[in-house]
């Protein structure tokens, strides 16, 4: 029972410590985007330096109901991602991250300014774009391994020959969490953009950090989700997810911001296509979750 | 269309100029200190702008104006007091001085000891105004009137936004993310630079009007010079024409390489705007071998040029050129017959081929509505040898202006190869003199990267002009961006701005 | 060795000044210096490898860049600006017309340089100064980043030894000898 528990709590310990290792793939992805834009990007650990900066900000504005909602959103999102990682139930972790987002879009809509209600709006159109995706990823997965837990998709056959379109979705997930052209909408990690940053508008200096702590908690949910598709092969599960990643980078590249409409007529059109198509082979199969 | 006003001793000289097909006609009214005079909307509907600033900035009373800003175009609207008609404070103080009564606290007014942040917006809220061509009644002014209109947000966009590299503020009306209706505020730019040009000679002016606007340096020198030139009754060398014809087209391409790219980041495609700005830097590396520096080069004097293109560097000048168009060849898929970008930029801030020439809109925002203006034709400088078609395109919406542009980069190498190879042979002579005191007054008109630029200069014998007018192309253009907004949505409204090619620097001189 | 609290004092130094994200105004110049500054995120120059992040929101900026020479309408703008950036943070000016209006000087509405409306930390000047000089501009101006402006040592006066800067180039791009 003991070691059970002490290997419980290393694993929430190790999943509260993702961030580290998203921020060096962060660092990765800039200097990727930089290399394909022919110029150089910035030394790895940048997204860490950043992370660093904002949060030993001193002074700020500090609005009671915004700095609520942003931890509430790091709370839910690194849960969410405990739960995955021991081995908990996929469609709960998949709420728990809709609802993490869910405080987000609060949190930006608490703010008076103009863009940052816009941005309220287009996060909302995020999340509606990317929260049925993923359950359909979730209910893919189960109908595989016959039940929605984490540890028994990781026991089971590996999915990844039974349900390959998903591959799709997972991009659209992928580029959808790291506000990657097209549907870098609602915020964006650049200026030039008509919204000003949109959704963290008024988010400065700690609150900042935290918002993008909650961030990176969703990208290293979305890439363990992908990860899981190599059943217990975890490091085959790392390249799975490093070709998403690289899919998802490259499309960044080559196009440019669409408007919410059709960012969210693409991501329902090509993620949720896909999505469905998986379903449906992992129903042909027979068993699965339903008796 | 323009119009300049000459403050005199006695009153006002006040000329308007009118184009069309390249022929010039100007009318001139001599009016009595507080005479005033009737708007030109009701004939030429682009006339607002001109007339707001002129009421503005040389306390010219015109009445039955359609859309009246009330006196706030340019000036503050902050609540902030600003020293009265800039013009007529003819006593050779600078803002300085006059501010100087106003501490510099005033600009940041004080309460009670509490720093009062001023308002920003000149829309009272909960009000919309809906623009309108329709002429007001005399002493109605567009901003006293109240119309408010439920279910629309007001967002201040600007002064300063990302997006757009100058400060102007557009108060854009919302209902659901499309705009209702866009009241724009200008003076963050306003230097007067109109009135310091009356205070140096006609030689210490070039610098100063070079930097009007850093982009299009090149354009204002060239006018400037003509103008002055027109003055003294000179012509200047065949090699100096030739060279400053090669200066300006370099002008346009980069001009226009910097324009595409700030278009690519508004909206969000950042691979295209780091592509065209690295092939821009192409014509920097040019601009810094044959005039010594990136921005503003300073080679445009008065009787011709201060440098020269040897045939020495010939070589490296054409290399330089044939990396450019290597470079725009591997853009052209994604400019052009690009389904993505065309998803964002056609049906975008469309304006009509009537209503392009009833605004008086230049360049090559006019161009892509379908109206063939295009200045070089006039043949100044050595236009008259090289020929040129204008670029023109029907659509009239932000694709058909990007094709514009685009098409004119290939126009603006050929020209810039042309002119470099007449050089061979020519003998070497940059520069004819100019005397120091003029008299007389002279127009003069070339084809600035985003369209007509006209200067119009009077001297009276000495050593300093004592009128230098200058009407820039996004001034009249800016009649556009009114007109075009509404009905866009605000992810169109950054893109709808900049397809006018927007400088700010330029319009508030 | 060195203690834990060294240690993360070190990491935040670092982070501080490895990070500096810009905001940029213009005060109504002519141009030429912001598409020198637009020039630093290019390729041929791309200030992106030093962090250098143009973010158009003052309240998640550290480094104010101004350009353009200060005049009536712009000054109260540019306070507040300056007012909403979150300590630590460091003000840099760019070309002449910042330094005591350049061309304009004179000029009506122009009220010349920008240092009695924000306090000025590094000048870069130019008409419009090169993107090489604006950028070691702004990395001076990140070694300041360090420590808020309370606790920055003071500044040495005209005719003293500068101090070095504290920010340490990458090794595989070097600015000379003044900058290390």
């Amino acid at each position: 029972m003991l070691p059970q528990m002490v290997l419980l709590a290393a694993t929430a310990i190790l999943a509260l410590a993702a961030p580290l290792g998203v921020g060096v793939a962060l660092g990765f992805d800039r200097q990727a985007t930089a290399a394909v834009q022919r110029r150089l990007g910035p030394p790895l650990l940048q997204p860490l330096y950043d992370l660093t900066k904002l949060a030993t900000k001193v002074g700020g504005p500090a609005d009671r109901l915004l700095a609520g909602l942003v931890l509430a959103q790091l709370g839910l999102s690194a849960a969410a991602l405990v739960l995955f990682a021991t081995g908990g139930d996929l469609v709960v972790a998949v709420l728990l991250l809709g609802a993490g987002h869910v405080m987000f879009v609060l949190a930006a809509a608490s703010v008076e300014s103009p863009y940052a209600q816009l941005g309220a709006s287009r996060e909302l159109v995020l999340l509606v774009a990317r929260e049925p995706l993923l359950l359909l990823v979730a209910l893919a997965y189960g109908q595989v391994a016959g039940s929605t837990l984490v540890r028994e998709i990781v026991a089971a056959r590996p999915l990844l020959l039974e349900v390959p379109t998903l591959g799709i979705t997972c991009t659209v997930l992928l580029g959808i969490a790291l506000c990657k052209s097209p549907w870098d909408i609602a915020t964006s990690h650049h200026g030039h953009q008509e919204l000003v940053k949109g959704s963290t508008t008024e988010m400065a200096g700690r609150w900042l950090a935290f918002a993008e702590l909650g961030r990176w908690y969703e990208v290293a949910f979305v890439v363990a989700v992908i990860a899981l598709a190599a059943g217990s092969a975890m490091v085959f599960g790392m390249l799975l997810a490093g070709l998403a990643w690289a899919a998802a980078l490259l499309l960044d590249n080559a196009l440019p911001r669409a408007t919410w409409r059709s960012a969210l007529g693409m991501a329902w059109g090509i993620g949720g296509a896909s999505a469905a198509v998986a379903l449906l082979m992992a129903s042909v199969g027979g068993g699965g979750l339903w008796p | 269309m323009t119009a300049s006003t000459i403050l005199q001793a006695d009153g006002r000289r006040v000329l308007y100029h009118f184009e069309r097909d390249d022929r010039l006609r100007h009318l001139e009214l001599q009016l009595a200190p507080d005479e005033a005079v009737p708007s030109l909307g009701s004939v030429y509907p682009g006339a607002f702008m001109v007339e707001n600033e002129m009421k503005e900035l040389h306390g010219l009373p015109i009445t039955d104006l359609a859309i009246d800003y009330g006196g706030r175009l340019f000036r503050d609207f902050d609540g902030i007091e600003s020293p009265g008609p800039q013009l007529a404070a003819d006593d050779g103080r600078s803002a300085r001085e006059v501010a100087g009564a106003l501490r510099l606290d005033a600009c940041v007014p004080a309460v009670e000891g509490r720093e009062v942040r001023p308002r920003t917006s000149r829309v009272p809220q909960g009000r919309a105004m809906l623009t309108t061509l329709a002429p007001l009644t005399d002493g109605e002014s567009i901003l006293a009137a109240p119309r408010p209109v439920p279910g629309t947000t007001v967002v201040p966009f600007g002064p300063q936004h990302p997006v757009l590299a100058e400060p102007i503020q557009l108060e854009l009306t919302l209902r659901d993310e499309v705009v209702v209706d866009v009241v724009p505020g200008l003076g963050y730019v306003h230097r007067g630079i109109e009135v310091a040009s009356e205070q140096r000679t006609f030689s210490e002016d070039l610098p100063l009007l070079e930097r009007i606007c850093g982009i299009c340096s090149v354009a204002h020198a060239v006018a400037y010079a003509q103008a002055v030139e027109a003055i003294a009754g000179v012509e200047i060398p065949r090699r100096a024409r030739l060279l400053r014809t090669f200066w300006f087209e370099l002008t346009r391409i980069h001009s226009h390489l910097l324009w595409l790219g700030l278009a690519a980041d508004a909206i969000g495609f950042e691979a295209l705007f780091q592509s065209c700005w690295r092939i821009r830097e192409r014509v920097l590396d040019l601009f810094d071998l044959t005039a010594g520096n990136r921005v503003i080069l300073g080679v445009v004097a008065l009787g011709g040029v201060r440098r020269d293109v040897p045939l020495s560097m010939q070589p490296a000048v054409s290399e330089a050129l044939d990396d450019v168009e290597r470079g725009l060849a591997e853009l052209a898929p994604f400019v052009v017959g690009n389904e993505a970008t065309a998803l964002r930029l056609a049906g975008v801030a469309r304006i009509a081929r009537d209503e392009a020439v009833s605004l008086g809109l230049v360049g090559p925002t006019a161009r892509a509505s379908g109206v063939p203006a295009d200045v070089r034709t006039s043949g100044y400088a050595a236009h008259d040898e090289l020929s040129l078609e204008p670029v023109v395109e029907e659509a009239g919406d932000a694709l058909a202006r990007t094709v514009v542009r685009w098409r004119e980069l290939f126009d603006s190498l050929r020209l810039c190869r042309e002119a470099v190879d007449r050089l061979r042979g020519l003998p070497w002579q940059l520069a004819v003199s100019v005397p120091t005191r003029l008299r007389g007054e002279a127009t003069s008109r070339v084809e600035a990267p985003r369209g007509e630029l006209f200067y119009y200069i009077v001297a009276d014998g000495g050593t300093h002009p004592s009128r230098v007018r200058v009407r820039t192309p996004t001034f009249a253009n800016l009649a556009a961006v009114v007109r075009m907004l509404p009905g866009t949505q605000l992810a169109a409204v950054p893109v709808g701005l900049l397809s006018i090619d927007p400088c700010l620097s330029c319009t508030e001189r | 060795m060195i203690g834990p609290r060294a240690l993360w004092g070190r990491w935040v130094r670092r982070a501080r000044t490895h990070s500096p994200w810009v905001v940029h105004f213009d005060c109504g110049g002519c141009n030429g210096c912001d598409i020198e500054i637009l020039d630093l995120l290019t390729p041929v120059h791309s200030a992106e490898r030093f962090g250098v992040v143009n973010v158009g929101d003052p309240r998640q900026a550290d480094i104010l860049l101004v350009t353009g020479p200060a005049n009536l309408r712009n000054a109260a703008v540019l306070r507040t600006t300056y007012d909403q950036m979150v300590e630590p943070k460091a003000v840099v000016a760019i070309g002449a017309c910042t330094a005591y209006g350049g061309i304009f000087h004179g000029a009506p509405n122009v009220l010349g340089g920008i240092h009695e409306i924000v306090p000025v930390d590094v000048h870069v000047p130019g008409c419009p100064p090169r993107p090489e000089a604006i950028l070691g501009g702004i990395l001076r101006a990140a070694a300041l980043l360090a420590q808020p402006r309370s606790q920055r040592p003071a500044e040495p006066a005209l005719g003293e030894a500068q101090p070095a800067g504290v920010w340490r180039a990458r090794p595989r791009v070097s600015l000379g000898a003044d900058d290390a």
